[in-house]
Parts: C-alpha cells; structure tokens; sequence
C-alpha cells in the first residue's frame, strides 16, 4: 500500500470549496481521492449573511447550479459560488456526506477542526470490519476561495510527502512534524479503525 | 463437463503462475498470482496449488510476500480446514524482515484468530487441532512480544488491534457487548483449550494493554490506538474493564507523555474527549454515577462544554430507560468476576503463559492512585493546604501565557465542588504515583512484597500437592501413562510450513548452565563485584538517575551491597563509604542507611556486633578527623544522636576527640554531643557519665575541664539520683585523694601543686551549691590535709560557698558543729558569706554561740559584726584592734560600711561617730594606747566618713565626758591638722577644756599646750584665758610661747589689757626663774595617770608636779612620732 496506492479522501463541511479544491487538485496529480462534507446539510452563501442556500446531500452539483442561476445570477457568478457548482459538477455529481460513506481509506484529510472533530467521532463510534488504519489529519483552511486554493496546494504537497513514505506508519508522526514546521500551520493527526 | 472445466482452470492457473513467477514488477506478479487466487479459491482447487502459491513466501518482493499473507487469509477465511496447513506459514510471515509484512500478518491474524476460536469449538480435538493450536500460542506470545520490542510504530498499531482482538475474543460476553463478535461465550463446549485459562490470557494482554498507554514515551499514534482498544474494550467488556479503562484515561489526562509535540498533545486531547464522550454514552457508565462524574469532570477538563456533556447525556437518557432494568441483576457479577479469575490463574495454567511479572503492574498503580487521593482529599479540603500550592505554584508560573496552554484551557468548572476536589486529588495523585512518592505507592510496594513472598511459597505448595498426587495414582498406572506419553511424543505431528524451499527455522538449544559455565576465580569475584559497585557509584555522576524514588532504591542497593560482602571484600564498604564522604551534606542519608543497615545484618547474626562497629568507627574517624568543620559540627551530633546503638568504641572517640582538640568550637561541640547522650541515652549513662567525669580532671586542659565541669553541674541540677549519685561519689572520691601524700599514688615523687589541688576540688566544689550536704566533707578533708592545700582550699570556697547562701541550713550546721581544726574554713566561710552583704540573723547567732562556747577567737566576730549589738561590737573592739592592721581595716571597713554595696539597706550597728568615741574610751588595761592610737588613725584615713562634721560631733562627744578621754587632745590636733577649717571650734573646744581645769589631767594638759601653740596665734586669747599657774607651766613647757604672748599683750590697747587679771600680766612678764617651781607639780601627776587615768581625783590637782621636764619631752616626742608615722600629711598643716 505504498506510493499511488494511497486512498485518500478530503473533508469540509459542504463538500463544496474546500475539499473539491483539494479533490480536483489530487485528482489532476493523480491521486486516488474522494471527497466528502461531515455538515447535515449543504451550505451555500445566499443574498446575506444570515440567509444561506441551504441543501440536502442529495441535491447534485448541477441542481444547485440552475438553482442558483434562477436565484440571482450576478450575484452568484460575482461571488464566485457558480463557478465553484460549475467545477464540482465536472467532478462529480454531488456532494456526498462522509458519514454515509463506509468505504475504507488510508489518509483522510480535513479541512477544519470541527470537520475533524466530527470525522474522529464517526470512526470512532463505527465498528470496525477488518480493523485497518486510517489517518485521520486536519489542515485549517478558511471557507474562501483563495485560502481553499492554498490549502489545495498544501495537501497535495503533504499527500506527496506521505505517498513517498516506504512506511507510512512509521514515518507519519516525523513527516507531519516536518511538514507544520515548513508551512508554520500546526496539524492534528488521529489514528482511527475501520 | 465439470471436469474439463477444471481442467481449463488449472491449466490456466498454471499459466498464471507461471507468469508470475517470470513477472519482473511486483504489480505484474501480484496481478497474476489475484487471479490465481481467484481461480483457486472459487473452485475449490486451494489443494492442489497450494504448496506452489505459498511457495512465493520466499519471493524477493515484498508485495508478493503480502499477497501470499492475503491468501493465507482468504483460504482460511474460505475454509477453516486449512487452518493446519497455512498456520506455520502465517507464522513465518510475523517474522517477515519487512515491516509491511509483518504488519500483515499480525493483521491477517487478526483476522483469523476468531475464525480459528470458533473452528476449532465444532470440530473433534485431534492431535492436528493441538498442533494447530500450539501454533496459534507461538504467535500470540510473538505478537505480544513484538509489542514491547519492535521498533516501528505500525506493527506496534497492529499489535495493539491484535491483542485487542484477543481480549475480546478470550472474554465474555456481559449484556453490553455486541453479540456479532466472537467470545469466549459461543466456545462453550470446545474441548481443545481451557476457557478459564484463555480468559486469565485476555486479562493479562489487558493489563499489557494498560501498562503500554501509560508509557511514558509512547508514540502519540500508539497512544491513540491503545486508547482506542482500551475505550473499546470498556465498552465491549464494561463489567471487567470500565472502570480500569476511565483510570487510564484520568492517569493520561494527568500525565500525557512528555514527548509529544504540541499539536499532537491537541490531537490526543481530542482523542481523548472523543473516546470519552464514547464511554459517557455507554449504558454501563450511565448506569454507574460514580463513572459518570467522572468522565463528565474529565471532559470538562478537556475543554467539553456543558451543553455538550449535556447532549451526551440526554442521548443516553433517550435509550437509557430500557437499560436500567436490565442492569440490577448482573452488577454482583462484577464483583465476584475479578477474584475468581485471579485465583483461578495460578493453579490452571503453567506452561501456556508468561506469568505477569512481579513487579508493579499498572493496575497496582492504579490502586495506589486510588489510595494516594484518598489521602489527599482530606488534605485538599484544609484550605492552608490549598493556600501553600497556590502560592508555591504562583513561584514556577512563567511570565507569559504559554500559546498552547491558552489554546487547550478551559476554566475549570465547578471548582471548589467536593467532585472537583476529589478530581484534582486523583490528577495530583496520578502524578504522585508517577514520580514514587505517595502513601499509595508505599502500600502498594509493600503488598506487592508481601504478595511475591506469598507466591513463592503458594508455588512451592503447589509443586508439593502435585507430588503427591502423583504418588498416589500408584506406580503401574504412571508407568503406563509415561509409555504412552512416549508413543504420543513419537506420533505426535509436526507441523510443518507448507510449501517448497522453506528455509529451516531456527532451533533453539536448551541452554544448560553448569555445562556452559565455569565459576569465576575469587579475585576475579572481587574486582567484578568492586567493579559493579563503583559503577553504581558513578551512575549519579553520569545524571543517569533523576527521579527521587531511583536515588533511594539506588541507596538501598549500595547499602545492602556494603554490608553484604564482608567476609569476602572489603572493598566494597570502603567504597560506599569512601563516596558518601565526597559529598556529605547530599550523602549522609547513605552513611544512615549503611549504619542502620548494619545494625540489622548484625542483630539477625546474633549480635555479632563487630562490622557494624567498624563501620561505625570508620565514619566518625572520618567525621572526626577529615571531614571539613562546617560539615563535621553539623553531621557528628546527627550520627551521635541517631545511630541505633553506641558502641564503647565510638564512645571513647568522642572521648579522645574532646582530648585531642584544640579549638574551642570543637570542643564544645564535643561537650555538647557528650551531654546530649547523657540526657537521651538512658542506658549509656553510666559509661558515658564516667566519661564525662575523667575529663573534668583532665590534666594540663583547662578549657576542657571547665567545659566538663560547666556541664556535670548542670547535670547534677537537672537530673535525678541516677546522675546525681556516680557524680556526687566521683567528686568525694576526688575530694578524699586530697588525703594521700601525693596526687598520683603511682608516682609518689609528685607534689600537691596549687593547679592540682583545684583540679580535685572543682568537682566537687561545682556540687556545693546544689546539694549543701556535701559540705560537710570538706570539713573533714580540711582537718586533715596539709597546710598547702588548706590554702588553696580557702582560696577556692568563694564562689561555691555564695552559691549556698548563708540561709543554707547546712552551712549554718557546719558553723554550729564546727569540727575542731576546721575554725578557719568556717571563718573563710562566715567571710565569704558576708562579704556583700549584712549576717542573717541565724548567722549571727550561731556563730556568737560558737564564738562564746567554744573557740574564743575574736576574729569569727569580724564577719558578723554588724549582726551584734552596740554594746558586743564596743566589748570586742579591744580585742579587734589588736589584731592585724589589715584585718583592722576590714572590720572597720564591715562596721562603717564601706564594702557594702550602695543601695542596700545596712544598719550598722555603730556611727562613726560611736566608733571613734568607742576607739576613745578603751579602757587602757586591755588594750596599750599605742594599738587604739592606730586604731584612731585608721579611722581619719577613712576621710569620706570622718568629715568635719562627725569630728565635731566626737570631739563634742568627748570633750563632755568627764575624765577626759587620754587621747582626745591628739584627736584635737589632727582633726585640726586635717580640717584647717575647724580652727573657730577647737578654739572653742580648748576654751571649754579650760573651764574643765584640763591641766587636772596630764596627758590631756600636754596635748592642750601643744595644740595651742599649734595653733597661734589665735590660741593667744585661750592662753590668756588660763590662770595664771597654768600659764606659767605652759611657758616652762614651751618658752617661746613667752615672747610671743608678752607681744600680743603688748600690743593691746589700754582698755583691753586691763581685763586681764594682774596675775596673768605678771606671769607674763615675770622673769625666767618662775618655771622652776612649777616642775614638782608635773612629777606628781605622772603616776596617778599611770594608775588610773580615767578617774583623776580633784586632789591630785593641788598637789605638786614632781615629773621631771625630760619625761614630759619624751612624751611629746612620742605623740608626735606616731602622729608622723600615722599621717604624715595630716601634721604639716
């Protein structure tokens, strides 16, 4: 299970940013990769603060985005929420809650510390099959744009440091120590079974 | 049909394999052996291909070697019939050199090892199943091992899961559990293993499981996959395990290994709360309020809101109405689980397990945490307590917020609360616990001692039944079964691992020592066992050791070590020693232990005291003689005083210390340490007392017998017979030596120096003021001693004689009976006594009574003179005065009060005044003139007494008795000579001695004619005043006196000279011759004075003078010889 082999998965809260940044990044490198939302629902910025577009995990990429287009659609190109439905929907066809995903992966990465928080609990709380790792590790990054694109880049360096591993089990506590004191970002890293 | 079917597929899986092993990638290999796998599992051909697919065990590629674990998996999983054949291999696969292999075996393990459980409950036990199994223990003792000693961290995670597994499997089931796992419950009826002996298995990998998350270095993914296990198994196996896991879960919260980095003590603190809020919603810890408060404290801690406690908590509410009835019956359970497994333990299964070793297990640990917060709760709730570690705490706080600390805090809730308190004794006392110290960890190492005794012997008891047991089964039946045994050893299958080129396993050779080894030369012996210690020794040095708790163990050892090698090297006390000394002030508890443990060793071999005695030696040699000042007078009384037993030895080097020393310090400090055993060692008293008594007679040391003495009179004072007596006895037996003719009878050439005599009487002396009785001995020495030492006697008593007192009834008895001889001691002491101070009445008394009984010498009076009457004091003075001038003095001294000090109250009983009258009017039979004249003169030395003023009032005093005192012209004319200023009243005096016809009196007539012509010319008008007889014998007496009248009369007017009566103005200028006639009348005066010169009879005045002018000359001279001698100053005015 070295090198490519990696089964990584990417986690926000909507799987709608952050993780499909991450996931189209890993994806064009050639990763395996999924991603996910740990949220109940999907979130979308809506005309105001307080008034979001809110969906449930069935809804596709591609509903949302005539959705959105019918709703206002200065608005959402202005802010850039169309051009985000509009990559996600090449990706894949919907966003999907992790919580309901019981495949099994090697590294998932978060993209939050609430996101991580709910991801360590859903493992903790599933019962394990066959009991085989998975790391769990979270890498803050803003619900933006710009930052979900830095932070795009800062797991894929980090997943090409981990699949470079001959003993990613090892080596994963020295790599990610490595890896917080190169980006000045501190980690979290859990081990979980599944 | 079907066959050609499986021909085409063994044909193609033929194809495959051989393709695979021409594949040059592993990828192309592990695809093709896939397929394979696929073929042979799906249509049964797993027999036939068997040997070839495991035969790439041995392939070089690590990938393969993975897929050929996989297959072992899958073809067991498939059919457990193979279990016999691919366990070996399995097995082979744990010790794969790489980790990723390895991984997967333990994994694959894992896996299967419930798969096996549960075959091998159904199928009939053969000796293939034993194997099998025998097999199945080999690995689990290798994955348990590997625990502990591999180095990567993934193969430790799939132990941890391994050993999970295991613990679940091997256990029941209890009504928390999830029933689709394998238990020990659904192998009921399995024949093959003892279900007793694999729960007692699961307890012990559950207890490893413990005591790897308490490792202090665990790696931070370790520790979240031992949480994990451990958080699964309290939820799993709540009954057994709940309470132990929340224990460990507290103890890390406390105590997160100091390695982690600082996101990662995050993500284990979030672990933590996660795997916590898990145990929070598990039935069995709703269920229990004790659990409860403490996950809840515990969150809390962890940063866990209340509202989300509060969730977790409803959820559980949600559910939790159905469980609680379930719950009442099976609680007892628990209870009664944990000692029948302990119990059941040790007498089923030997071979199959490492016993838990004997040392301190992390469940010992935890019960010591358990009994350490106990005992500091009561401490928490006293709120000084609480007060002094905040403050001390505030001490190390640092300047600035540490960033993670800020990050991970939360303001403790609910402080103050008795469940708060509890909870910060338990994480103070899983820290106390940590680090050694505690009542908790004393306890327990104690239990554990007294376990490991019990074990042992539990042991030997049970290898004792088993013999008997044996015995009795009868010698037939055993032969028969040993056959047997033989047969089965001989028939028994070998596994062997399938497959082709097998590389031979090791085989390990039964080791036996007394072939492989020799016994070590005793040299040999002795430098490795003086090597190990100073390697001990130097461990310090080296900061090898840190913590407390390893310093004393380390102590421990160096101790025992010292004293266990006696008869066989010396070397090695030495060597302790000789270290402790490098340091003291931090080694000292090291020489205690060595002493102390001496002492043991030497009590258990019947009191041979000899090695505790060296040692003891030893170090207060080094104390005494090397050890720098500072260090000696701090650790010489602290091993006097608390060593266990004092050996003569030891004893007579304190002695030659205070001997040898020569500073002032050290011997003080050696009399100080001396006095102090004396006062606490009770049994030593005897010994040490003598000790203390020797030195103070110690020769040419003065200072070490003040000291001694200094001491010893303390003693005497404070304590009771059992002190006083030796000392009272030695001090007399000192005393009586002043008897012998020399002071050292075995020299008899030396002599009673005054420095020896004192050094045999202070002793005793230093006693005197505290037991009076003794007293009385001296007297009796005294009496008989020589003249030398009776000096020196006298010299001495002042000090202890004040101490008395002259209230002492025994002094008062000794002046009473005063034994013949002794007069002068009694005198010295009456002396002594009253030489500040005025006589007590009883004084007085006694000594009168003395003085009037039996020893008339007038000098016991002198001190007491103040206690007598006036009339005593005037009888005795004739008698005083004679005696020495200086004694003289002194009692003038005693009567006037000049000694006494200013301020006290002193009546004495003569004035001055009285005194010089008295002085006056002695009668001249018992005492010559000459004496009182000296007497008199002593008194006008006094001249702060014997002002002007008093000498008026004597000479007024006198001048009105009648006869006039002999002597009261010559008082006259030095009181003059002294006080110029008391002309006006001699004048007057000499006037009214003319009124009292002094020419009548001799002696007093001389001494009126030379004051006059001392004092002219003012005495001209007392001159004229005389008749004119008189006046003419005061001119044959002195003629000069003539002229210088006739002048003064001549220069008188008319009206003044005609008072002058006619006879005076002839005798004044009359001629010469007139003298003549008068001298008879002198020469007739001279015997009655003589004979009775107080009482002059009138008639003698008529009669003639018959003493010739010579005598009269020869008197003059006299008085005004002893006036020169007396006063020579007094005169020349």
């Amino acid at each position: 299970m070295t090198g490519r082999d990696l089964r990584l998965a990417v986690v926000c809260s909507s799987n709608q940013n952050r993780s499909m940044e991450a996931h189209q990044v890993l994806n064009k490198k050639g990763f395996n990769v999924r991603s996910f939302g740990s949220g109940n629902c999907v979130k979308l910025p809506g005309p105001s603060f307080d008034k979001p577009n809110i969906y449930d995990f069935n809804t596709t990429y591609d509903q949302m985005y005539t959705d959105l287009i019918n709703k206002d659609k200065t608005l959402y190109t202005q802010n850039g929420i169309l051009h985000m439905l509009d990559r996600n929907r090449r990706i894949k066809q919907k966003p999907e809650r992790f919580h309901d995903c019981f495949d099994k992966f090697d590294v998932i990465f978060t993209c939050e510390e609430r996101v991580y928080d709910q991801v360590i609990e859903e493992l903790a709380a599933r019962i394990p099959t066959d009991n085989s790792k998975v790391h769990v590790i979270n890498i803050d990054i803003q619900d933006n744009h710009e930052e979900a694109t830095i932070g795009a880049f800062l797991i894929l360096e980090l997943a090409q440091l981990l699949s470079q591993s001959d003993d990613l089990d090892n080596d994963i506590d020295e790599l990610l120590q490595d890896f917080e004191a190169k980006s000045e970002r501190s980690l979290l890293h859990s081990i979980a079974f599944q | 049909m079907v066959d050609t079917l499986t021909e085409q597929t063994i044909d193609r899986v033929v194809e495959l394999l051989n393709d695979a092993i021409l594949a040059s990638t592993d990828k192309d290999k592990v695809n093709n052996l896939r397929q394979v796998q696929e073929l042979v599992i799906h249509n049964d051909l797993v027999d036939n291909f068997l040997d070839e697919i495991l035969g790439f065990q041995n392939d070089a590629l690590v990938e393969v070697r993975k897929f050929v674990v996989n297959f072992i998996e899958a073809a067991c999983s498939k059919d457990a019939e193979f279990f016999p054949k691919l366990i070996v291999n399995l097995h082979f696969a744990l010790n794969d050199s790489s980790p990723h292999v390895v991984k997967k075996g333990i994994h694959v393990s894992t896996l299967l090892y419930p798969k096996f459980l549960k075959w091998a409950s159904k199928v009939k036990v053969d000796e293939i199943l034993e194997s099998t199994h025998e097999v199945w223990c080999n690995i689990k003792r290798y994955i348990f091992n590997l625990l502990d000693s591999s180095e990567n961290d993934g193969v430790r995670t799939q132990c941890i899961k391994f050993m999970e597994m295991i613990v679940i499997c091997q256990t029941k089931r209890d009504q928390w559990s999830n029933t689709d796992d394998f238990s020990l419950d659904s192998m009921e009826n399995c024949k093959l293993v003892n279900l007793e002996q694999l729960e007692e298995e699961a307890n012990y990998v559950f207890e490893q499981l413990l005591i790897f998350h308490g490792t202090p270095h665990i790696s931070s993914l370790n520790l979240m996959a031992t949480m994990q296990s451990l958080v699964i198994l309290a939820r799993q196996r709540s009954d057994r395990y709940l309470s132990k896991v929340i224990q460990a879960l507290e103890s890390l919260h406390a105590n997160l290994p100091p390695t982690l980095a600082k996101s990662q003590v995050t993500s284990v603190r979030k672990q933590l709360k996660v795997q916590l809020t898990l145990l929070l919603k598990h039935p069995a810890a709703a269920t229990n309020i004790q659990f409860q408060t403490q996950i809840i404290q515990l969150l809390n801690d962890l940063g866990a809101g209340q509202s989300e406690v509060y969730k977790c908590l409803q959820e559980v509410r949600k559910r939790g109405l159905k469980v609680e009835q379930a719950n009442i019956e099976p609680k007892p359970k628990k209870i009664k689980l944990e000692p029948d497994a302990e119990s059941s333990t040790r007498e089923k299964l030997e071979p199959v397990l490492p016993l838990p070793s004997p040392k301190v297990t992390r469940n010992d640990a935890n019960t010591a945490i358990d009994i350490t917060s106990e005992d500091l709760i009561s401490c928490l709730n006293n709120i000084a307590n609480v007060c002094d570690l905040v403050l001390v705490s505030l001490l190390s706080l640092p300047d600035s917020m540490p960033a993670h600390f800020l990050a991970t805090y939360t303001p403790v809730a609910a402080a103050g609360t008795p469940s708060q308190i509890k909870h910060l004794a338990r994480l103070l006392s899983t820290q106390f616990t940590t680090t050694g110290i505690g009542k908790g960890v004393e306890e327990m190492v104690e239990r554990a001692a007294i376990s490991a005794k019990a074990k042992k012997s539990q042991n030997s008891e049970q290898q004792y039944q088993k013999i008997a047991t044996l015995v009795s089964r009868g010698i037939a039946q055993e032969a028969k079964k040993q056959e047997q045994a033989q047969l089965n050893n001989q028939n028994k299958v070998k596994l062997m691992p399938t497959g082709k080129t097998l590389s031979g396993s090791v085989k390990v050779k039964q080791l036996n020592f007394e072939e492989l080894t020799t016994e070590l030369s005793d040299d040999m012996k002795v430098r490795m066992i003086a090597d190990s210690v100073s390697r001990i020794i130097q461990a310090e040095e080296r900061k090898l050791i840190t913590c407390p708790s390893q310093l004393e163990s380390r102590n421990k050892v160096l101790t025992h070590l010292s004293t266990e090698f006696h008869d066989h090297s010396f070397n090695v006390a030495t060597l302790v020693r000789g270290y402790a000394f490098e340091d003291i002030r931090n080694r000292a508890d090291l020489l205690f232990n060595l002493v102390y443990n001496e002492y043991a060793v030497a009590k258990k071999n019947g009191n041979d005291m000899s090695h505790y005695d060296n040692c003891l030696s030893f170090i207060f040699k080094e104390l005494i003689e090397r050890v720098d000042v500072r260090d000696r007078d701090h650790f010489l009384p602290r091993f006097f005083y608390e060593v266990p037993l004092l050996t003569p030895e030891v004893i007579s080097q304190l002695e030659g210390m205070i001997t040898r020393e020569t500073s002032y310090s050290g011997i003080t400090l050696g009399f100080s340490i001396l006095q102090t055993l004396i006062e606490k060692k009770i049994k030593l008293r005897p010994q040490l007392l003598s000790v203390m008594l020797n030195l103070s007679i110690l020769m040419d040391k003065p200072e070490v017998r003040a000291q001694a003495i200094k001491v010893i009179k303390y003693l005497h004072e404070i304590y009771g017979a059992d002190v006083k007596g030796p000392i009272e006895r030695f001090s007399l037996e000192k005393l009586q030596r002043l008897l012998d003719p020399c002071p050292i009878p075995e020299e008899p050439e030396t002599q009673w120096t005054e420095d020896v005599i004192k050094i045999f009487l202070l002793p005793y002396l230093c006693l005197l003021p505290n037991n009076h009785k003794l007293i009385h001995d001296l007297a009796l020495v005294y009496v008989s001693t020589i003249p030398d030492i009776k000096r020196v006697i006298l010299r001495v008593l002042d000090v202890p004689v004040k101490g008395m007192g002259m209230d002492s009834p025994e002094l008062l008895l000794l002046v009473e009976t005063c034994p013949k001889g002794a007069e002068t001691l009694v005198t010295r002491i009456i002396h002594v006594l009253t030489d500040k101070q005025p006589p007590s009445a009883d004084l007085v008394s006694r000594v009168r009574d003395l003085y009037h009984k039996r020893v008339p010498d007038v000098r016991f009076l002198i001190p007491v003179l103040n206690g007598l009457s006036k009339r005593e004091v005037i009888a005795a003075l004739p008698k005083l005065i004679k005696l020495n001038q200086l004694v003289v003095k002194e009692v003038f001294n005693r009567l006037l009060g000049t000694q006494v000090e200013s301020g006290q109250n002193y009546q004495s009983p003569l004035t001055a005044a009285d005194l010089l009258v008295a002085l006056h009017n002695i009668d001249p039979s018992k005492c010559d003139m000459k004496t009182v004249m000296k007497a008199i003169s002593l008194c006008f030395a006094e001249k702060h007494i014997y002002t002007d003023e008093v000498l008026a009032i004597v000479m007024q005093l006198l001048m009105e008795q009648s006869p006039l005192p002999t002597l009261l012209m010559r008082t006259v004319i030095q009181s003059l000579s002294l006080h110029p200023r008391l002309l006006g009243f001699v004048m007057n005096i000499l006037q009214r001695l003319i009124l009292k016809q002094v020419w009548n009196q001799k002696k007093v007539w001389e001494g009126f004619i030379k004051c006059c012509q001392r004092t002219k010319p003012q005495s001209f008008q007392v001159l004229l005043q005389l008749p004119a007889p008189q006046l003419r014998t005061v001119f044959r007496n002195s003629p000069d006196f003539k002229p210088a009248l006739q002048e003064h009369v001549s220069s008188f007017t008319d009206t003044q000279r005609s008072h002058l009566p006619q006879s005076i103005l002839d005798a004044i200028f009359s001629d010469d011759g007139d003298v003549k006639e008068e001298i008879p009348q002198l020469e007739n005066n001279e015997p009655e004075c003589d004979g009775q010169s107080n009482s002059p009879s009138s008639s003698v005045l008529s009669q003639p003078a018959l003493i010739p002018p010579v005598s009269i000359i020869n008197t003059n001279v006299n008085i005004a010889t002893v006036t020169t001698t007396n006063g020579a100053s007094a005169m020349e005015t």
